[in-house]
């Protein structure tokens, strides 16, 4: 926090002054990009909780549920970069979807559109949404299972009441406060996202958030502290649209409550819900064609505009491939490490939870809303502001360049993830089996390993899985704590942006794409098969 | 007598100017020594496969006949390495430091320079400087009109050169008042890269240096002339170009490198580049149709010299020259001049050169797209460092949204 204030000693600039703010107040475009920044933000959380909510009112309990949860983890899993990529091959002026328009009405040139790098922001907010929507999709899921949500639908509809406005009356109030810190998240997530608004979000002027990353990156180092004292406006920003959130929550408790009461059975037209599913279906379209057009681009020899047919090359592969095994190599070692680590650390955490909880109940209780809560904060911190004083940190220490501070400082990030999907299931255990497991080994140890970890075995996978994935996606803090030495699929995919060479961007957004798809595959593989007797078996609980 | 003391006399002085180069020898035999185990990372910009390639090439030759292991950490902003050892200065870091070679110039050198960051000067020291005629290239010892002063060696030169299609565009618009109209002609399909993009600048610095009416004050530093002044024919220029560009001129492409698949598709007519050589490379690597060509503006383009730098806190400051003489070498300027490696022009001087070294770059192929050195003419000097910033402010004052 210091350098905000102006203090730099190395610089010379070691007397405290309110200068850099000065200065920050005088940046050309600031209420732009501020306002972009909190535009975007905003929009892109309440769409993603009205898709997610109106996902959920409409398929709970149908078969399409089964369908929606299928993508869950596809869409999760997905880093960001690569997704925009993709997504951007698909909408811009000279992309697949303008080439299919060309070819029907004869474009020679591609059309002045402003369909990527928009400057309202809403290639973004769009890209946002089909990344937080599925996050805020799992997270309801995982709440809703502790609600009584039949009965309560049974109830509803006994009483004449429709089953949206059940929904949306009944099991929504009680809904709500439980996600209410993931919103959190995906609100300052997307406030200070760098890496996708390089890609996709407007640049004349940029998000704040990038501002940032261009005023850390300016050769004149006087900027670090306009840097400096941006990042900390960044965190306020945060924490003012957090509180807006909460107040805002708050008013409309109040207004509806009136609402919520009156007995109306309304006239709540299901025309809204299956609005919600057909927009649903329509990002899992367009992320199916980024990831197609990835692929299809890493193919690619020459591919000039209108034409709809590319001249196949496996030239980009064979030029990237000898420059990518260290990348893998480092992204999977990082990757592994950080997750292992951060799933036994959570399931040490939530069995110290549980034994304080049999111990104590209100205790129990205390403590494991103090250690979820501590969970969120490296998720609610924006990352530039968080990073800049941990580089400080690293280089006193004398840590960064190796790839166990990489590792350790995804870990920070992984953590919350594993920690967060592995609550439910834990608190969702049934004692009896451990009780069963205990009387008759005996022992404490081999009753958690045989019996709860047995039981527990398939969301352990996928928090494996999930915790790879989101190790994968990180770039400022791989950029940060590895000082450009260790490299990983991501820190090299962001790196060829620069290179605007769209063939290695297939490539590398598809090696990116890869990796969590493949992690995904064998947690599903080892949660449902097992070793036995020297021969791959069904396991018993899949 | 006298015959006898003078050959003694000379005898003597030539034994003290061969024991000079001796020692000279000597010393650089020692650092020589005293590189070999050594592990160089070379932070250089690595967006570019070409480019990449080369470096990869450069390791293997440095490992194999110095021992040295160069890394090259590829950066995607050189300014983001300035503020890495910045950070280290500040942690109070005074060796080890992560970085042992740069790839430097222009302000990211004056930067590093002013806030004592860098190592030297050790530049006249290494044996392949003497292929380096600054007479002739002047800007291999003024980077932006800054003073090398021994602290950075020069790598390779640039010149600001326009791309386009000859099958889309019949002639190519020869200065900054035949840009406009040509914009005016294709509304919306004329850009530039986005300031404070590198080429997006210097594109400014090109329109400012055939625009002004004082262009004898740019190669000073910016606080001692009239800004308002000099910059003012700029301004009017851009007000009136800025509604005829792509997007309406409202935001403009990353980069320069971004320019090129919209210029493959036919959504821009003209692309810009600082190496004249890029066009080939880009043909040959399928980015770019075999038909594009490059043009300089009939008054000539700006021009420039990139350097290789060692900051103050590298623990292979040996292995770190070691390398850079051997970037130096003629052999190693040789391979990054030919447009099938890279295409990088060489900052030797052919008048220092020797036969034998000569025809290494006279047997170079040209590339289909690259201009030979008379049509490319003499490059425009840069004007002083200080100019970029201030232009990049106003700039952003004026047309940022």
């Amino acid at each position: 926090m210091l350098p905000a204030f102006s203090y730099m000693p190395v610089l010379g600039f070691d007397t405290f002054s309110l200068t850099p703010w000065q200065r920050l107040l005088d940046t050309p475009g600031l209420a732009e990009m501020l306002l972009l920044s909190l535009k975007t933000s905003i929009l892109s959380t309440l769409l993603s909780l009205l898709l997610a909510f109106g996902v959920i009112c409409f398929s709970w309990g149908t078969p399409l549920w089964y369908k929606v949860q299928h993508w869950l983890s596809p869409l999760m899993a997905v880093p960001h970069v690569a997704l925009a990529f993709g997504i951007a091959f698909v909408l811009m002026p000279s992309g697949l979807l303008a080439r299919l328009i060309a070819a029907f009405v004869g474009w020679d040139y591609p059309p002045d559109w402003q369909t990527v790098q928009d400057p309202y922001g809403i290639s973004l907010i769009l890209l946002l949404v089909i990344k937080e929507a599925p996050f805020l999709v799992f997270m309801m899921a995982a709440s809703i299972v502790q609600l009584p949500v039949a009965d309560t639908l049974r109830l509803g509809s006994s009483l004449g009441f429709q089953s949206g406005v059940t929904w949306l009356k009944l099991i929504w109030p009680q809904l709500y406060p439980m996600i209410r810190l993931p919103v959190y998240t995906v609100l300052a997530f997307s406030i200070s996202v760098v890496d996708i608004a390089l890609v996709i979000g407007p640049a004349n002027p940029p998000t704040f958030a990038v501002q940032i990353l261009q005023w850390i990156q300016d050769p004149n180092l006087a900027n670090s502290l306009l840097a400096a004292s941006g990042s900390v406006l960044l965190l306020l920003l945060v924490v003012a649209v957090v509180g807006a959130f909460y107040l805002a929550e708050w008013l409309l408790n109040k207004l509806t409550r009136n609402w919520l009461t009156n007995g109306h059975r309304g006239r709540f037209s299901s025309f809204w819900l299956s609005l919600a599913t057909k927009a649903w279906q329509a990002l899992l379209m367009l992320f199916l064609c980024g990831g197609g057009a990835l692929l299809i681009w890493s193919f690619v020899w020459r591919w000039r505009f209108p034409s709809l047919w590319p001249d196949w090359s496996l030239r980009s592969w064979e030029r990237a491939w000898g420059g990518m095994s260290e990348p893998i190599a480092n992204s999977l070692v990082i990757g592994l490490t950080a997750t292992i680590i951060a799933n036994i650390i959570s399931v040490i955490l939530l069995e110290l939870n549980d034994h304080q909880r049999q111990k104590n109940e209100s205790a129990g209780r205390w403590l494991s809303l103090v250690t979820s809560g501590a969970m969120y904060i490296p998720l609610l911190v924006p990352q530039m502001t968080f990073l800049f004083g941990v580089q400080i940190l690293l280089l006193q220490w004398g840590a960064e360049g190796h790839w166990l501070t990489v590792a350790g400082l995804h870990l920070l990030f992984v953590l919350p993830y594993c920690f967060l999907s592995l609550t439910g299931p834990w608190q969702h255990y049934d004692r009896r089996h451990s009780h069963q497991g205990l009387l008759l080994s005996g022992s404490w140890l081999r009753t958690f390993l045989q019996v709860k970890l047995g039981v527990l075995w398939r969301p352990l996978m996928a928090s494996l899985a999930l915790g790879f994935a989101v190790s994968i996606a990180q770039y400022l803090p791989t950029l940060f704590a590895s000082a450009g030495r260790v490299t990983t699929v991501t820190t090299e995919a962001v790196g060829l942006v620069a290179g605007g060479n769209r063939r290695l961007i297939g490539v590398y957004g598809l090696v990116q794409m890869a990796m969590p798809f493949i992690a995904y595959a064998m947690a599903f593989f080892l949660s449902h098969w097992t070793l036995g007797n020297g021969r791959i078996v069904r396991r018993l609980n899949s | 007598m006298t015959t006898a003391v003078m050959a003694m006399a000379l005898l003597t002085h030539s034994t003290a100017a061969i024991s000079q180069a001796e020692a000279k020898t000597t010393t650089w035999q020692q650092t020589v020594d005293k590189a070999k185990g050594q592990t160089v990372y070379f932070n250089a910009w690595g967006g570019s496969e070409q480019i990449n390639d080369y470096i990869d090439w450069a390791a293997e030759q440095i490992d194999e006949r110095y021992g040295i292991t160069l890394e090259h950490v590829k950066v995607s902003d050189t300014s983001s390495v300035v503020s890495r050892v910045l950070a280290e200065k500040m942690a109070g870091r005074k060796d080890r430091g992560t970085v042992d070679l740069i790839w430097i110039n222009g302000e990211n050198f004056r930067s590093m320079k002013h806030n004592g960051l860098l190592y030297g000067p050790f530049v006249r020291e290494l044996p392949s400087f003497q292929g380096i005629d600054p007479q002739q290239n002047p800007t291999t010892i003024l980077d932006f009109g800054e003073p090398v002063d021994g602290l950075e060696a020069p790598w390779g030169m640039a010149q600001l050169v326009f791309i386009y299609d000859t099958e889309i565009v019949n002639k190519p618009p020869a200065n900054a008042s035949e840009l406009l109209e040509f914009a005016r002609k294709h509304k919306g399909r004329v850009t530039y890269p986005l300031p404070p993009d590198f080429i997006g600048t210097t594109f400014l610095k090109q329109l400012l240096s055939e625009l002004t009416t004082e262009p004898g004050a740019l190669l000073k530093p910016v606080s001692e002339a009239d800004f308002e002044a000099v910059t003012s024919p700029l301004w009017r220029y851009l007000d009136e170009i800025h509604p005829l560009l792509w997007r309406g001129g409202e935001t403009f492409p990353a980069n320069n490198l971004a320019l090129t698949p919209m210029l493959d598709d036919g959504e821009i007519l003209l692309s810009m580049t600082f190496n004249p050589a890029y066009a080939s490379s880009a043909i040959a690597s399928g980015e770019l149709p075999k038909t594009v060509k490059t043009y300089v503006h009939d008054k000539g383009t700006l021009g420039n010299t990139h350097f290789l730098a060692i900051p103050f806190n590298s623990n292979a400051t040996e292995g770190a020259r070691v390398a850079i003489n051997f970037l130096l070498s003629p052999e190693a300027q040789a391979h990054k001049a030919n447009p099938d490696v890279w295409g990088d022009p060489t900052v030797l001087s052919m008048s220092q050169l020797n036969s034998l070294e000569r025809k290494r770059f006279s047997s170079l192929p040209l590339g289909p797209a690259t201009l030979s050195p008379e049509a490319l003419g003499k490059a425009l000097s840069e004007p002083h460092s200080s100019w970029v910033a201030a232009l990049e402010e106003a700039w952003k004052t004026r047309y940022r949204q």
